[in-house]
C-alpha cells in the first residue's frame, strides 16, 4: 500500500490504517528517539507523542511528502524539546541519581564504566547545536542517507554534510573533555 | 608525534581514512602512550554504546498503548474533516440544549475518560539498560 492509499484511509477515520501506520513506523520513531534520549522509558513516551501529533496534524500534511520525513520531522522537534526540558531539569536538582552497586560486586568497575559512557554520550549530544544533533541522530541511529536527511531539515545536501562533519568533531572533543575528567 | 595530533586523527582512524604511513604512526604511538590509548578505547565504547542503542527493539506493548491514545485525536480530525458547517451548527445546538436540560436537572457531575495510560513504570526495568549492553558487548 502507498503513502497516499493509507493516508486516504486514516484520513475516513478507519481503525485498521491506524494500526498499519503504528506497526509499519513506530520502530523508526522509537530508534530516532534513542539516539536523542538514551532510555527505553522517555524513547516509548516519545514515540507515543509523535503518533498523537502526527494525527494532529494530519489536515496540514500535503499529500506529496512522504509519511516517514513527517514522522522523522516530528519526532526531532518532541525530543529535542524532551531533551531541553531534561537539561533544565538536570540543572535545577544538580545530582544525578546513580544506583551505587555493593562494594564486593565484581561488575562494580564495568558498570561503573557504561553507567559513565551513557552520561559521556547523552551529555556531549545534548550540547550539540540542535540542527548538529539532529543530523547526527538521523545518521547514527537510523543510516539514512545526506539526501533523506536534507528532506527531513529541509537544508541542502550539502549542509548535511557539513553539520555531520562539525557534529562527530564536536562530539569527539565533549566526549574528549568528559573522558579526561575521569583519567586516573 | 604529540598526544593533540593522535587524538585529532582519531576519527580518521575509526572511518578507516588514513593512508598506511600515518595509521602506522597513530599505532604506534597509541601502543606507548597510555593517555591515548584510553581515550580511543572510550571513543570506541561510546559507539559500540551508540550501535546497542540502535538495535533495541520497541517494547510490545507501545503499539497498544499508542492506538488507545489516537481515537479522541483521530475522532476530532474526522469531525473537522466530514461535518459541513450546518452539520456543526446543528450539533452546537443539540449540545447546548444538553447543557441546558442537564443544568435545569441541577445534574453538574462530568466524567472524563481518561484511556490514556500515564504509569507505565511497572512496564520497565529502568536499571536494566546497562546489563543488557554487556550482554550485547558479549555478543559482537
Ligand atoms: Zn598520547
Amino acid at each position: 500500500m502507498t503513502d497516499k492509499e493509507l493516508l486516504k484511509r486514516i484520513r475516513q477515520n478507519d481503525p485498521p490504517a491506524n494500526r498499519e501506520l503504528v506497526n509499519a513506523y513506530q520502530q523508526l520513531v522509537y530508534t530516532t528517539s534513542m539516539g536523542f534520549v538514551h532510555n527505553s522509558h522517555d524513547a516509548a513516551d516519545i514515540t507515543q507523542e509523535v503518533f498523537i501529533k502526527f494525527f494532529e496534524s494530519l489536515d496540514s500534511f500535503r499529500g506529496d511528502a512522504k509519511i516517514s520525513t513527517w514522522l522523522y520531522r516530528i519526532t526531532v522537534n518532541v525530543s529535542l524539546n524532551m531533551v531541553r526540558n531534561e537539561r533544565k531539569r538536570k540543572y535545577s536538582l544538580e545530582i544525578k541519581d546513580i544506583d551505587i552497586p555493593a562494594a564486593n560486586d565484581t561488575n562494580y568497575d564495568k558498570e561503573l564504566e557504561n553507567e559513565q559512557i551513557k552520561n559521556a554520550l547523552s551529555q556531549a549530544l545534548a550540547k550539540l547545536p540542535k540542527r548538529q544533533q539532529s543530523v547526527f541522530v538521523l545518521s547514527r541511529y537510523n543510516d539514512m542517507s545526506y539526501h533523506e536527511i536534507a528532506a527531513v531539515e529541509n537544508i541542502s545536501v550539502s549542509a548535511v554534510e557539513s553539520l555531520l562533519y562539525r557534529a562527530r568533531r564536536n562530539l569527539q572533543k565533549y566526549l574528549k573533555n568528559f573522558y579526561e575528567k575521569n583519567y586516573k | 608525534m604529540k598526544c593533540a595530533e593522535v587524538q585529532n586523527k582519531f576519527i580518521a582512524l575509526q572511518d578507516g581514512m588514513l593512508n598506511p604511513v600515518e595509521k602506522h604512526k597513530i599505532e604506534e604511538h597509541l601502543q606507548t602512550c597510555n593517555k591515548c590509548q584510553w581515550l580511543y578505547a572510550m571513543l570506541t565504547k561510546t559507539d559500540q554504546y551508540m550501535a546497542y542503542e540502535k538495535q533495541q527493539r520497541s517494547p510490545d506493548f507501545l503499539a497498544n498503548r499508542i492506538l488507545a491514545s489516537l481515537p479522541t485525536h483521530a475522532a476530532k480530525q474526522s469531525i473537522n474533516l466530514q461535518l459541513t458547517r450546518l452539520q456543526k451548527i446543528a450539533a452546537l445546538l443539540l449540545v447546548a440544549i444538553g447543557l441546558a436540560s442537564g443544568w435545569l436537572l441541577g445534574n453538574m457531575v462530568y466524567t472524563t475518560d481518561h484511556s490514556f495510560s500515564t504509569s507505565v513504570t511497572d512496564e520497565f526495568n529502568l536499571g536494566s539498560d546497562i546489563g543488557a549492553f554487556e550482554a550485547f558487548l558479549l555478543n559482537q
